[in-house]
């Protein structure tokens, strides 16, 4: 028996063939696009490698690890990251590593800026497997871990969470408050106050957490879709939760 | 500085002949919308243009392409990756696509749904599910030729169409019983 999208995916391949631009509109296309000026076309097509390079240390390696459901951690998958790649690179070779280590689905997100490199990872939850826990080295200049100055963002949901509220959560995480808090940890500051304030921001933007803090590792899990406190805005947008 | 067009962008052109239909409706199907999908190969063009030289064997020019889509169209993808760190698409996306889809009069009115139902379902593939179904079920290249497109292993790929066919196929299932309860509403 033939798949019940088959005839659908038919029409759906002749349709787009019909309507798409011609050969000879993609030759006007190009020789336009011979015409124009390479610093203006580098200026829009290079993103993300004009950024400045990395420096000497890698200050905080983010980790968003988000899934919709609740999952039991099991496994290690341990990554490594160079930072003298690029952006493009270490996207792909972390995103390779991940789908060596059996979540071949993830998307990898990784942003220079200045001395901060930012590693953003979601990985799409497997319904008849575990999510692996996530453990990050990153090479410092003498390929040594320990060279670096890194702290890592774990951040689990053992919950279940509609997308608009992953997205919320999304923007919570990476938002300056919360980056900040990590990032310039005041002097003087104890885990636990560390903990506590993060909690906060979470608890204000409508998540119930367990926050726990061990000196540049911060452990979140997000344990239910609380409804947010009042005045809940802190410089971050938080989707409609309908 | 103004550069004139110079050989390798003819070269393109010659190389992109025999392909430009299946690039055109890859760019289209993986992107969120087809103006999205149109926007994506214009820029991969541009990009493969750039890049020509790098191209060591020309009749790997196909995949060698198909890379460049795929390699532009996750750089659009993560622009917005902390917004939309949610790898589906959206529903909206997928009505995006079908109004497009539903500009066009001349088709017939059932082929229309049929289009506009694939375009939905898609649309709700996380991205390498996409690509992958796209160039298997749609474009009918093998395995191996998305593994290489994809830069990825076969148990990858057959793994994304796997898992991409049993979302399709739960996507396809709730699509049947909104339709059976509606016609019971009606009744």
């Amino acid at each position: 028996m033939s798949d019940p999208w088959a005839s659908d995916f038919r029409a759906l391949r002749d349709h787009t063939r019909r309507g798409a631009p011609s050969l000879e509109r993609t030759r006007q296309f190009v020789l336009a696009s011979a015409k124009t000026p390479l610093n203006q076309k580098e200026k829009t097509m290079s993103l993300i490698k004009r950024r400045p390079a990395l420096a000497v240390a890698i200050a905080l390696a983010l980790i968003a690890v988000l899934t919709p459901v609740a999952y039991a951690v099991v496994n290690k998958v341990f990554l490594t990251i160079d930072p003298d790649q690029s952006e493009e690179e270490i996207e792909r070779d972390v995103e390779k590593q991940l789908e060596n280590a059996g979540l071949p689905d993830s998307r990898v997100h990784a942003q220079k800026d200045g001395d901060k490199l930012e590693i953003g990872i979601q990985t799409e939850h497997q319904e008849d497997g575990d999510l692996p826990e996530l453990d990050i080295a990153v090479k410092g200049k003498a390929g040594s871990p320990a060279d670096s100055e890194q702290s890592q963002i774990r951040i689990s949901v053992e919950c279940e969470l509609a997308h608009d509220k992953v997205d919320a959560l999304t923007d919570v995480v990476s938002s300056h408050e919360f980056y900040s808090l990590v990032h310039e940890r005041p002097a003087g500051q104890s885990d636990a106050e560390l903990a506590a304030a993060l909690k906060d921001i979470l608890s204000r933007h409508g998540f119930e957490s367990d926050v726990t803090v061990s000196g540049d590792d911060v452990s979140v899990v997000v344990t239910g879709p609380g409804a947010p406190a009042s005045g809940a805005h802190a410089g971050v947008h938080v989707a409609p939760s309908h | 500085m103004r550069r004139d067009a110079t050989p390798a962008w003819d070269q393109l052109i010659d190389l992109l002949a025999p392909i430009h239909g299946d690039a055109v409706l890859f760019a289209r199907r993986i992107a969120r919308s087809t103006d999205d999908g149109d926007d994506l190969f214009q820029e991969a063009v541009v990009r493969a243009g750039l890049k020509l030289a790098t191209l060591r064997e020309r009749d790997r020019f196909r995949p060698w392409f198909h890379q460049v889509i795929v390699s532009v169209h996750r750089s659009r993808s993560r622009r917005g990756f902390w917004r939309r760190l949610v790898s589906s698409e959206t529903p909206d996306a997928a009505r995006q696509v079908a109004a497009h889809i539903g500009e066009d009069g001349a088709a017939a009115a059932d082929e229309r749904a049929g289009a506009e139902s694939a375009a939905r379902a898609l649309a709700t593939l996380p991205a390498a599910q996409r690509e992958a179904i796209v160039l298997h079920d749609l474009q009918e290249l093998s395995i191996e030729e998305i593994a290489e497109i994809q830069r990825s292993s076969l148990s990858a790929v057959k793994s994304r169409l796997s898992r991409g066919r049993e979302r399709l196929r739960r996507h396809y299932a709730a699509d049947q019983r909104l339709i059976t309860i509606q016609e019971e509403c009606h009744e």
